[in-house]
């Protein structure tokens, strides 16, 4: 099924994205994904504060298999190892964002 | 010079028996944690060891009618603990307070009471970022003297 959009995030990852590499049952699926990586204030405590630093992946959900992309999988970013923590839809569904760490 | 504030001599003596964790003779649920005074400054790794941060959080009287002759206060630290995992961070708390519980003796030579544990909340704050945390709270009741307060 078609979704709104899809015709413009392909080359948008294209052109933006970086190589992410998922392995679901056996074979590697590769395509662009675009990386956020942030450090932000999460928790304040009486004298300080924990700052965590939050990845997250954009992917366009049609270049994945959705069942593979769940919490504990393994996952390639730019030729770094990572986690998923979690991956949820976005947008009418064309995306998918998906929370990781580095492992 | 005159004696340590007490909540700093508190907060060492508390580190000193965390730094136990992980070495003989006792034996532990996790290996040797890194243990720290205060928050860390940059941004907490993902946990690949155990983690334990210290802090003081209040120090409150406990007899505010008393006389003037003697000022008990509760002195209350946080230990944050540090892992991957909800599960870790309650393995890891029970080592904490494994370690206090040990160092008893040495806590009511120095201070005239045990450290006693307070309340444990998991925290979720962090998960975003593959890290889970526990906040354990440890007390312990002292009298201030008037030449090491």
């Amino acid at each position: 099924m078609a979704r709104f959009g899809d015709s413009k995030t392909g080359p948008m990852m294209d052109k933006f994205g970086i190589p992410v590499v998922l392995t679901y049952l056996g074979a590697d699926y590769l395509s662009n994904g675009i990386r956020d990586e942030v450090d932000e204030t999460m928790l304040e405590t009486d004298t300080g504060a924990f700052v965590g630093r939050t990845i997250v992946l954009t992917l366009r959900r049609g270049d994945f298999p959705e069942a593979g992309l769940v919490s504990d999988a393994l996952i390639t970013v730019d030729g770094e190892d990572m986690t998923i923590i979690s991956a949820a839809r976005r947008e009418d569904g064309s995306l998918v964002r998906v929370l990781c760490a580095r492992t | 010079m005159p004696a340590a504030a007490t909540e700093n001599r508190v907060i060492d003596a508390v580190i000193t028996r965390l730094q136990t964790i992980g070495t003989p003779p006792s034996s532990w649920n996790v290996a040797t944690p890194e243990v720290a005074e205060g928050v860390p400054p940059d941004p907490v790794p993902v946990p690949n060891k155990a983690r334990l941060y210290v802090e003081h959080s209040r120090t409150d009287p406990t007899n505010p009618d008393a006389g003037t002759a003697s000022h008990y206060h509760r002195v209350s630290l946080v230990v944050w603990c540090v892992a991957k995992t909800p599960r870790d961070v309650a393995t890891l708390k029970s080592d904490v307070l494994r370690a206090l519980f040990a160092g008893e003796g040495t806590f009511t030579a120095s201070f005239g009471q045990p450290m006693w544990p307070g309340e444990f909340v998991q925290r979720r704050d962090l998960s975003d970022a593959g890290v889970a945390v526990g906040q354990q709270v440890v007390f312990v009741d002292v009298e201030l003297t008037h030449s090491a307060p």
